[in-house]
């Protein structure tokens, strides 16, 4: 079994009567892309926050290269790149003070790395960050999480928002980054395709509560959907033993399982394929619901 | 055209909504100063039955001073009626206004018009019920107008930011100048001072505010236009006019050295700068030699005075941000909390310096070149007598007194870090309340005095040595408390770090000891005291200046903040 980069052990969070988390546990193997996912307010933002130590967790223990990052944030955060959905970049600076700037804090810096990726961003070194673009901001934020080749780069949202073309970019950038030199990104989004194009392992929040985590392909493998007509209309959900959603109306209705579910009487089967990313998704976090 | 009162009802109702709690704060400083000058009296008329009875004016006066400060700012609070826009990441006039079915003209008349309204309003029953002083026309315009000039600059110019803050403080000295016009004898004063033509160019002025404002709302509710375009670009090119970074950084600290420099430590030496170039040197200039030692007063304690407000802003992480939290740009970096708050703490002691280093070379053009040096020449030959007839006390006391006021400069920037750096926002605020509850405290100070004396100021001079031996021991017990605490704040914190940090406090506190001492030799004779306890009760007061358990106490705070813990 390999090595986990981040090991989170029952970790909760409450903001007042919220619970952001609650007893979520989960590893991230070394070289992985590990991919999580879950509605807005289901937690991943709040999840990244406490892997880099800018939330204490207020019970549980996440440890990063062996490391709590609150105990020890300077040993966590030099290996850590991070680029959070909105940049909070200062805007004064111009492109090359933000590289000089960044390379001061990070031994392992390359500055050849550091301008190859400028140029492909296609990033002015003399102008100012306030006068860049929304996607350009977003790439100079990936030039400065990535240019010191961190062993964990840890995306949050990082294309929310952004057109496809910048999307590309960043999708590309994350690609590269792990297959030439196997190392590990830790990446939230809602753009399931996204996730599904480029994570091998993900983990699904949901309320707070991680409700899916592993390999991808065994999810994908594990779970089904499926389609089942009826003999008469239904007027409200069939109880489907095994079930995690069903979605319908009538006489056919759309089912998401995790195991094989046996035949229910007076319907039978019209369809049965491997559910994507998005029909799991949305089974987990929408259940059952009618259309009629 | 039935509904247009209606609708202006409707912005008044939003004005009012945004703002009622000011509104009822202020309402209720109004009216607690007016009882308390129509009831004080009488309470403390003991002077009209004892012959020799203490004067409270002193004390009542500071209170009301105090008190229209607060109504004041609180009334400036009310009338910036401005929101941030996220889209241009400024903060103007309320965007969200443009949707109303109302005129341009109407958005920016209406709110200037309640402004001016509540202003003079407030004016009156400030000057008739706690002053007791008659209208005066010459003021009330002066305050109609500068509310109209006060709304102008907050709308017209949101690109400038806090800089606004910069152009209301010199609009407001321009105004409080122009109160004292017509007192002076109208014949002295050349045609264009006069009463009659300045009411006249006041005129002018707010019409000018009005239409320009109007004219910019306008432009920015159908999509903006030139104008903001050239504000834009104007602060842009002079902010890209600021020396760039062309060498990398040799190590983290040195780059966050920069970066924290940039954001806040530029700010006092500009702040001083501006003040020398824009009000002291004009009115250095204009001197004839009698203001000479006044002028010399302001500019050294200006330093020290801009670096108190300056230290509250410079105390939390970010110094532009109304958001006390660390910046996650900076949380993320792999930098100890140690190591940020000795960035600041260094930023602040080149802040204090450079600030110096200009107050001290506008003394040196000053003196050099168009001084009238007659009123400094007095004081020296008071201080030559005092001192034993040597010049030699004199040189260490200019040395010594330019060394503590930095120093001082330097403590004012950080004393406050420890409660800034914990984003902590309420136990920031609370910081303000010793100086809100301050007149309170002298006013009851004033009542209960014992004896029978003719002013405040006359009995602290007199009294000033029966209660010598108290103070030592206050000050005693003080620097007790603040050497203990410090040894707790400091436990934590790597022995390094405490062992230079303690290396430079001693050196500091020897400077401020031996100033407090040569300072001594000269007060023993003027001060009518014991002279042995007031030497006591200076060197005590050295030790107190230069913070050590507080800033003991920053990194745990920013620690705190940083984790959320």
């Amino acid at each position: 079994m390999p090595e986990s980069v981040v090991a989170i052990t029952n970790l909760s969070r409450r903001f007042g009567a919220k619970a952001a988390l609650n007893d979520v546990s989960l590893d991230v193997p070394r070289g992985s892309v590990f991919g999580l996912v879950g509605e807005n307010g289901a937690g991943k933002s709040t999840l990244i926050k406490h892997i880099l130590g800018l939330w204490r967790a207020e019970t549980g223990a996440i440890r990063v290269f062996g490391v709590d990052p609150v105990a020890d944030p300077v040993s966590v955060l030099s290996r850590v790149g991070y680029l959070s959905e909105q940049p909070d970049l200062p805007e004064w600076m111009t492109v090359i003070e933000f590289m000089r700037y960044m390379q001061a804090f990070y031994p392992k810096w390359d500055p050849l790395y550091a301008e190859e990726l400028r140029r492909q961003f296609g990033l002015d070194r003399d102008k100012r960050i306030r006068v860049l673009s929304k996607g350009q901001r977003a790439k100079l934020g990936l030039l400065g999480a990535q240019a010191h080749r961190p062993d964990l780069l840890l995306l949050d949202e990082p294309s929310s928002g952004l057109d496809p073309i910048v999307r590309s970019d960043i999708l590309a950038a994350v690609i590269r980054t792990v297959s030439e030199e196997g190392r590990t990104v830790f990446f939230s989004s809602h753009l399931l395709e996204e996730i599904e194009r480029v994570s091998d392992h993900i983990a699904m929040l949901h309320q707070g509560k991680l409700v899916l985590c592993g390999p991808l392909d065994e999810i994908k493998a594990q779970y089904r959907r499926m389609t089942l007509r009826f003999e008469t209309q239904q007027s409200t959900a069939p109880a489907v033993p095994g079930a995690v959603s069903v979605r319908g109306a009538g006489r056919e209705w759309t089912i998401i399982c995790n195991q094989a579910i046996k035949p229910i009487d007076g319907s039978h089967v019209i369809d049965d394929q491997a559910a994507s990313l998005n029909d799991i998704f949305i089974g987990i976090a929408g259940g059952v619901h009618s259309l009629a | 055209m039935g509904c247009i009162p209606l609708r202006n009802l409707a912005l008044i109702r939003d004005i009012w909504w945004r703002h009622r709690t000011l509104v009822c704060l202020l309402i209720g400083v109004t009216v607690f100063t007016s009882l308390l000058n129509v009831a004080l009296p009488e309470s403390v008329s003991m002077s009209a039955d004892n012959p020799s009875g203490f004067d409270a004016r002193d004390a009542v006066e500071l209170l009301n001073f105090h008190l229209i400060i607060a109504a004041l700012l609180l009334f400036l609070a009310i009338c910036g009626y401005t929101e941030f826009n996220a889209q241009k990441g400024s903060i103007g006039f309320p965007h969200r206004l443009f949707t109303l079915p109302l005129s341009s003209f109407e958005l920016v008349a209406l709110p200037m018009f309640l402004g001016v309204a509540a202003a003079e309003l407030l004016g009156l029953v400030w000057r008739t019920l706690i002053f007791g002083a008659n209208l005066n026309v010459w003021g009330t315009m002066l305050i109609g107008v500068y509310v109209v000039v006060y709304q102008a600059v907050l709308w017209t110019l949101p690109a400038l930011g806090s800089l606004r803050m910069l152009i209301h403080g010199v609009v407001g000295m321009v105004f409080i100048i122009a109160l004292g016009l017509p007192s002076f004898p109208q014949e002295t004063l050349p045609w264009w001072l006069r009463e009659g033509f300045l009411m006249v160019w006041l005129l002018v002025v707010a019409l000018s505010a009005f239409f320009g404002c109007w004219s910019f709302v306008a432009q920015q509710r159908s999509g903006g236009g030139l104008r903001r375009d050239w504000i834009r670009s104007v602060v842009e090119r002079a902010s890209d006019v600021a020396p760039r970074r062309r060498k990398d950084f040799n190590s983290a600290a040195a780059a966050h050295f920069w970066f924290e420099w940039r954001r806040s430590g530029f700010m006092l030496p500009l702040l001083v700068g501006a003040m020398l170039v824009a009000v002291i040197g004009p009115l250095s200039l204009g001197d004839d030699g009698g203001g000479t030692v006044r002028i010399l007063i302001a500019v050294l304690a200006m330093p020290m005075v801009l670096a108190f407000p300056v230290g509250k802003a410079f105390s939390k992480p970010d110094l532009w941000s109304s958001d006390m939290s660390v910046p996650s740009f900076v949380a993320v970096r792999p930098i100890s909390t140690d190591d940020l708050v000795e960035t600041k703490m260094k930023v602040a002691a080149v802040s204090a310096a450079v600030s110096w280093l200009l107050v001290c070379a506008f003394i040196a053009l000053w003196f050099g070149l168009w001084a009238s040096l007659d009123g400094l020449n007095m004081i020296r030959l008071l201080l030559w007598a005092v001192y034993g007839h040597s010049m030699y006390p004199q040189y260490a006391l200019v040395i010594l007194s330019l060394a503590a006021a930095m120093l001082m400069t330097w403590r004012f920037l950080v004393s406050s870090l420890w409660l800034g750096l914990s984003g902590n926002r309420a136990l920031f605020a609370t910081t303000a309340i010793p100086y809100s509850l301050a007149p309170i405290f002298v006013l009851a100070f004033a009542i209960l005095i014992p004896g029978n004396e003719d002013s405040i100021l006359s009995w602290m001079y007199r009294g000033f040595g029966s209660v010598l031996p108290t103070l030592v021991r206050i000050a005693a017990i003080a620097v007790t408390s603040k050497l203990w605490i410090a040894a707790w704040s400091w436990r934590d914190i790597n022995r390094v770090r405490v062992r230079q940090y303690l290396f430079l406090w001693i050196c500091g506190t020897l400077v401020l000891v031996a100033f407090a001492l040569v300072s001594w030799a000269g007060l023993r004779y003027i001060v009518p005291s014991d002279s042995d306890q007031l030497r006591s009760l200076l060197v005590l007061c050295a030790l107190l200046v230069i913070p050590f358990a507080r800033l003991g106490l920053a990194p745990g705070s920013l620690a705190r903040n940083r984790h959320r813990l």
